[in-house]
């Protein structure tokens, strides 16, 4: 088809050039009116500065530089105060400015969050295997198994939590209990459907012992009441809910009384044992690395690896867990100060007569001894950090017999602690206050005192509220450390600012339960120069929400890691979008 | 009876006469592919810079095509095919055909101990990289079911196993025969998942250490000439290497001049990667060889998310063509059109997906065209079945558009290739006519 054009071409061309002309001109000028407006802050003055920065700007730039402002938002920076309708300024990932009256650069990208809180994103101090695929043992290495397209790292950024310390091998919470020689010894075919049942009359139905050896229990003496007429009698081992604990079967077969559990791993210690039993966990310290939530992001994920030197539960109890943990302390300082002095000497320029030699046969004299004493992190060198208290060591007390004496272990051997479950803390404050010892806490858990201890034993619910008072330093742990939004809906991590809600109700204040879930939990890792405030030159890992950080109803509704915005809340559609009236 | 076994002589006395009559027949088949046929009157899809052409005629002589064109002059001597309403596209090559699938069972279970007890939980195996897979060295065509395949229309393929090699192309025939391969020196292939053994696979090659692991073949460890060790600690040393790095070593030393050639960007890896984390790892590994050129397979749910670091780098995509759900929702993508829009070049496998040709049976572009119903453009996902992926393999000078001097693989269908009911009439492989429907 042919349009036949009585047109002059000259003209047409003449009107298609003016048109293209008219377009750009409009195109201009809309991007012009779209752009943000560069906010002006109360302290600085509009019209010359204005023109500057349009001079500026049309100058060309090669540089790209990589601003982003956040205006307008209450910014609790919670090591400083609350900065009404404050400006913070970001550049290449880290906080550039923080503060009223900070002049925007016209390229920087604006986010407003005028009305809304901006706080630092919180930092999940016991997180399990969020951001990482596959199990990180053997040859398998964090840095290759780390997955920045995880869903849950949008779960867990859209409760704000953007940095994690999570544990590594398993993932379960828990290191492994057996080598594996005695794991294949212990592996018995039993199946959730096949566990000893109790038969009405109060007797496990398969006691293949000896019945005479083993004192009779009733259900009754078991769960501490007397069974109502008609009442179901059927009871199992594993959870039970009326009993509120672990029912193991030597309790049913040694009686409650009779069983006391060890409070840091849960598992029985019998009536037989020794005073000081061998520990019920092999010694294999826990490894733990800080994860940063950076969805997409892989080059800034990780952020240290080996943040705790942590032993198992249990690890340095007993006379004879603590021989070795004294000998290998000693051992490791010695290594380390002499290859201290060493390197001194290689400094003066004198060689050290035949060094090497004998430096090679002490390290594998070190390495034998360690291997001996219950293959302990590779040998001494694995405990050089906490030597040089570059990290903690972070293990599981709950009694107020374990936490004392792991203070008393701890200013021996001279090293930083950090006590994990903390359950009677509280009655100890005074004491970790004096040593300043951290306790890692969940305010929900809850323990019954032993009998006959009642003053003296179980958790208190005002707790927090006697951590604050006497200055002991406390990070908020939620009660389950996955992301599990089918089973255990207010107990896993997406409750974390909810649990430092219960610290609020145990007595801490609003500020003190937000350092809970940030700045301390950040010391603990030694990462405070990095993470856990909104400070300058720290990494930009900040949350937008719209009310307070420990308010139930708030919500985050952007969340930025390294500077980039890794969620929003209309967009990623993890919690339901809604205007709420 | 008698008269029986004198059908029997007679029978056996005709033999010969038979044999010479099938050699005849076949002789005068070989002389029916040396002649020139032209196929006239046929809508030909050239996927060259001709594009679509209307009531063209190829001329195919030799197993080439000699000529395409509106106006080409039919010699007189030419058979002449007229394909009225029908439609002409390249043969389909197939960028990834798994050939050998190694026995991984994910059916592992994991012992854990709770409360004393031990259970028996599922669980996934650590990565294994395997064996290294040279595919023309055991190619074994006849316990292969081709025949599927040449159905949907895919007359070139290169052959891979599930787990890392050097993979082999070949052509379709009527029968299948070990002169199928027509390139055994094929292309080096890995699966990346985000495990340290599976990473290492690519990361050592492409990152050679000479300190650590086997050192290249030709290259002398710079600190050995220093120490002046004697060879005997020398081979301790890199024993010990081995051991750490047992696969990727062996590898490295087997492979090297393709690995160079790899580093060079001289020819492309091929990587299968199934989650967007492993092609984000793939991209780091890559953020320090701008040479090296990749042809990523992606079949995972989420890889979609990870288009936006692909893009601006050397990798090519190897998609499954399916309208995916993303992961965790409800919404529908299409990653072909995402890929398109990031101006990332992308080929497409029909068999990358289990059981998809039966599902399409006779109209084997149907996925496709479900793509470009939804907005692909047209001529990408044509493009994406035949001259992109020959690019992939490097073997553009003599496949993937229908051009003179290139080899005749050509698929006739009834109608458009990408219409719902245009049944794929005839498939043609250099010349021969290999599956007629």
């Amino acid at each position: 088809m042919r349009i036949k054009s009585s047109f002059n071409p000259v003209i047409v061309t003449c009107f298609l050039i003016f048109v293209s002309q008219a377009y750009l001109h409009a195109q201009d000028g809309g991007r012009g009116r779209g752009a943000p407006q560069p906010i002006q802050s109360p302290a600085t003055e509009q019209s010359d500065e204005a023109n500057d920065r349009e001079k500026d700007a049309t100058n060309p730039t090669p540089k790209k530089s990589n601003l982003l402002a956040i205006v307008g938002g209450d910014v609790y920076t919670v090591t400083g105060e609350v900065i009404r309708r404050g400006i913070v300024l970001i550049e290449n990932g880290k906080i550039k400015a923080v503060g009223r009256g900070i002049e925007i650069p016209h390229d920087a990208e604006v986010i407003d969050a005028s009305g809304q809180v901006v706080t630092p994103g919180f930092v999940a101090i016991t997180m399990s295997n969020i951001g990482v695929r596959g199990n990180v043992t053997g040859n398998n290495r964090l840095e290759d198994a780390l997955d920045p397209y995880d869903r849950n790292i949008k779960y867990a950024l859209g409760v704000g939590i953007t940095t994690g310390c999570i544990e590594l091998a398993g993932g379960r919470g828990q290191g492994r209990r057996f080598r594996d020689g005695e794991e294949q010894a212990a592996t018995e075919d039993v199946d959730m459907m096949n566990m000893p049942k109790l038969s009405d009359d109060g007797e496990p139905n398969d006691v293949t012992a000896d019945p005479n050896s083993i004192r009779e229990v009733t259900l009754d003496e078991l769960r501490g009441y007397t069974l109502r007429d008609g009442e179901p009698e059927h009871r199992y081992l594993g959870i039970d809910p009326e009993f509120g604990e672990y029912v193991t079967e030597s309790q049913l077969d040694y009686g409650i009384e009779n069983t006391q559990m060890c409070p840091c791993c849960g598992l029985p210690i019998l009536p037989t044992e020794p005073i000081t039993p061998a520990p019920p966990s092999q010694e294999q310290p826990r490894r733990f690395a800080a994860i940063k939530m950076s969805y997409g992001n892989l080059g800034d994920m990780l952020i240290k690896e080996n943040v705790f030197y942590s032993p198992a539960p249990g690890g340095l109890t007993g006379a004879l867990n603590r021989h070795n943990w004294r000998r290998d302390v000693r051992q490791a300082r010695e290594a380390m100060e002499k290859a201290a002095a060493d390197a001194a000497g290689r400094a003066q320029g004198q060689a050290p007569a035949g060094g090497n030699q004998a430096d090679s046969r002490d390290a594998m004299r070190q390495r034998m001894a360690a291997a001996a004493s219950g293959n302990r992190a590779g040998g001494a060198n694995a405990l050089t950090p906490l030597l040089k208290k570059e990290v903690s060591l972070r293990i599981t007390a709950n009694t107020v017999n374990e936490i004392r004496d792991m203070i008393a272990l701890a200013e021996e051997l001279d090293y930083n602690l950090v006590i994990d479950g903390g359950i009677e803390a509280w009655l100890v404050a005074s004491e970790l206050s004096k040593t300043n010892v951290p306790v890692i806490f969940t305010p929900r858990q809850r323990r019954d005192p032993r009998v006959g201890e009642d003053e003296s034993s179980g958790s208190s619910i005002e707790s927090t509220g006697i951590f604050e008072s006497n200055g002991v330093g406390f990070a908020v742990a939620s009660l389950s450390p996955s992301i599990s939004l089918d089973g255990i809906a207010g107990r896993d991590l997406t409750s974390l600012p909810l649990e430092a809600a219960f610290a609020v109700r145990g007595g801490a204040s609003n500020n003190t339960a937000l350092e809970a879930i940030t700045i301390v939990p950040a010391r603990m890792m030694g990462l405070q120069d990095r993470i856990g405030s909104i400070e300058v030159g720290k990494d930009a890992d900040l949350l937008i929400l719209n009310g307070h950080p420990l308010d139930y109803r708030s919500y985050v509704e952007t969340a930025i890691v390294a500077g980039k915005v890794c969620y929003e809340r209309p967009k990623d559609r993890v919690f339901p979008v809604y205007d709420r009236r | 009876m008698m008269m029986r076994m004198n059908l029997h002589c007679e029978l056996f006395r005709l033999l010969p006469t038979l044999i010479g009559l099938v050699s005849v027949l076949l002789g005068a088949h070989q002389l029916a592919s040396a002649q020139t046929v032209a196929y006239t009157h046929a809508t030909v899809e050239t996927l060259s810079s001709h594009g679509r052409l209307e009531n063209a005629t190829i001329l195919v002589r030799s197993g080439k095509i000699v000529d395409v064109g509106v106006d080409v002059k039919i010699p007189d001597e030419a058979r002449v095919v007229s394909l009225m309403g029908q439609t002409v596209m390249p043969g389909i090559i197939e960028p990834y055909l798994v050939y050998k699938r190694t026995a991984v069972s994910s059916e592992e279970t994991e012992t854990v101990t709770f409360g004393g007890r031990s259970f028996q939980i599922p669980t996934t195996r650590a990565f294994n990289p395997g064996s290294f897979d040279t595919i023309s060295e055991y190619f074994y065509p006849y316990s292969f079911d081709f025949l599927r395949y040449v159905r949907a229309g895919v007359a070139t393929v290169n052959l891979v196993s599930d787990g890392r090699g050097l993979s082999a192309f070949a052509d379709m025939t009527v029968e299948p025969s070990a002169d199928m391969l027509f390139e055994s020196n094929g292309l080096l292939f890995a699966r990346l998942t985000n495990e340290t053994a599976s990473i290492d696979v690519i990361r050592n090659p492409l990152n050679p250490r000479p300190t650590r692991g086997a050192p290249p073949t030709g290259q002398t460890r710079p600190g050995a000439a220093a120490t002046g060790r004697p060879a005997g600690a020398e081979a301790s040393a890199s024993g010990q290497g081995q051991e750490q790095t047992p696969q990727s070593g062996g590898a490295t030393n087997a492979n090297e001049a393709q690995w160079a050639e790899v580093r060079e960007g001289k020819r492309a890896l091929i990587v299968n990667a199934n989650n967007a984390a492993a092609v984000a790892h793939l991209v780091r590994i890559l953020s320090n060889q701008p040479k090296v050129k990749v042809v990523l397979v992606v079949t995972g749910p989420n890889v979609y998310e990870a288009l936006d670091q692909i893009k601006g780098t050397n990798i090519s995509l190897v998609l499954k063509p399916e309208i995916a759900t993303e992961p965790f929702s409800a919404r529908r993508t299409n990653v072909a059109k995402m890929a398109a829009d990031r101006n990332i070049p992308f080929a497409f496998s029909l068999t990358v997906g289990a059981n998809q040709l039966e599902n399409t049976w006779d109209e084997p572009l149907f996925p496709v065209a479900s793509l470009v119903k939804t907005g692909l453009s047209r001529e990408l996902a044509l493009a994406a079945l035949t001259s992109t992926p020959a690019k992939m393999l490097g073997i553009e000078n003599n496949y993937g558009t229908i051009e003179a001097g290139k080899y005749a693989n050509l698929l006739i269908f009834q109608g458009d290739p990408l219409t719902t009911g245009s049944r794929l009439k005839q498939v043609i492989v250099k010349g021969s006519s290999i599956y007629a429907n």
